[in-house]
């Protein structure tokens, strides 16, 4: 069975967008829930598609908010599945705006956190 | 964003794990608004959820099931990340056909405990009716379908006495069996001891 696992900025952000975007927060909160069931209901990884996720490199995925309702600002939620441990780290929320920062920033923390096997050999 | 005109600490992981959004906003303490419309939506898009669930348990890609219904990719991902008013009945239909899946669908007012539990008696009897059918018809089967009726008929006791234990006062119910069956069967059903009735033994004809 998948988990998530929040991360410090993640907090942040999620009570920024609990004030001011509430309807946004709800609906990448939605296709989370809508992800866990489908990797929960995988029997392979590729199986695990949706048009509400985007992957964007270095094992980060974008989770956005269709299906949430009308009118809503374009918002993503960033996340880093692994696969070892089974967990979802909730890594950052944002707009279309911070998109290519919110990228960089979620691929720094994979990289911190999770670095490729060959890197944690020893010289 | 929050931090559009500061930078941002790096993010560290929190250690906290959750199994499901609805416990991850409750440990969160995410706000009531927002977790009542998670709810809403998720009843929203209950069965597309589940459709995405049928084919990945299937272990069919979205390309694969939209070769076998003879759509477009786009056409499956859009079933299964939108709404569900936007499915059709052929649409469910053509998953369970393709993944050879089933999939039971209620709409409307939800039925009472009491209401829910009588529609089921009334199918396990429609069920058991079918089998002793066959039963009846098959001299094969007939001892394999007697013994699961026996089998049934005690786990389906048992379900009731479990049950009944969370009852308050449960210690003073008794739950008494009797049975007539061509081949003398002992049928139990163990409960806390009885206060005012002793004799709770299954009763063999």
């Amino acid at each position: 069975m998948w988990s998530t696992s929040p991360t410090t900025q993640w907090e942040k952000d999620r009570k920024y967008y609990e004030k001011k975007h509430p309807r946004e927060l709800a609906a990448v909160l939605n296709n989370l829930g809508r992800y866990i069931d489908l990797l929960n209901r995988s029997k392979k990884a590729a199986c695990a598609e949706a048009g509400y996720l985007h992957g964007e490199g270095a094992g980060v995925v974008a989770i956005d908010q269709k299906a949430g309702g009308k009118s809503l600002q374009e918002t993503r939620m960033y996340i880093f599945a692994n696969e070892a441990e089974k967990v979802l780290y909730l890594i950052t929320i944002g707009n279309k705006d911070s998109q290519h920062d919110d990228v960089l920033y979620s691929r720094d923390f994979v990289k911190e956190h999770f670095p490729p096997p060959e890197q944690t050999k020893p010289d | 964003m929050p931090t559009e005109t500061e930078t941002k600490a790096p993010a560290r992981p929190t250690g906290r794990k959750y199994t499901s959004v609805a416990e991850l906003m409750r440990g969160e303490n995410v706000s009531r608004e927002v977790q009542d419309r998670v709810a809403e939506l998720e009843s929203e898009t209950r069965i597309s959820r589940y459709l995405a669930g049928m084919r990945a348990a299937s272990g069919l890609t979205q390309a694969e099931l939209a070769e076998k219904l003879n759509c477009t990719q786009s056409c499956i991902s859009k079933w299964e990340s939108g709404e569900d008013e936007e499915l059709t009945i052929k649409v469910i239909w053509d998953y369970c056909r393709a993944t050879d899946q089933r999939l039971g669908i209620f709409i409307g007012k939800p039925l009472g405990h009491v209401e829910a539990i009588k529609a089921y008696a009334f199918g396990l009897r429609d069920r058991l009716k079918a089998l002793a059918a066959i039963a009846n018809s098959d001299s094969d089967l007939e001892q394999s379908i007697q013994a699961f009726f026996g089998e049934a008929f005690f786990n389906l006791l048992t379900i009731f006495e479990n049950c009944q234990r969370e009852m308050p006062n449960s210690g003073d119910f008794e739950l008494r069996i009797e049975t007539q069956c061509k081949q003398p069967k002992m049928l139990t059903c163990r409960h806390s001891e009885p206060q005012h009735k002793p004799s709770r033994e299954a009763v063999m004809a």
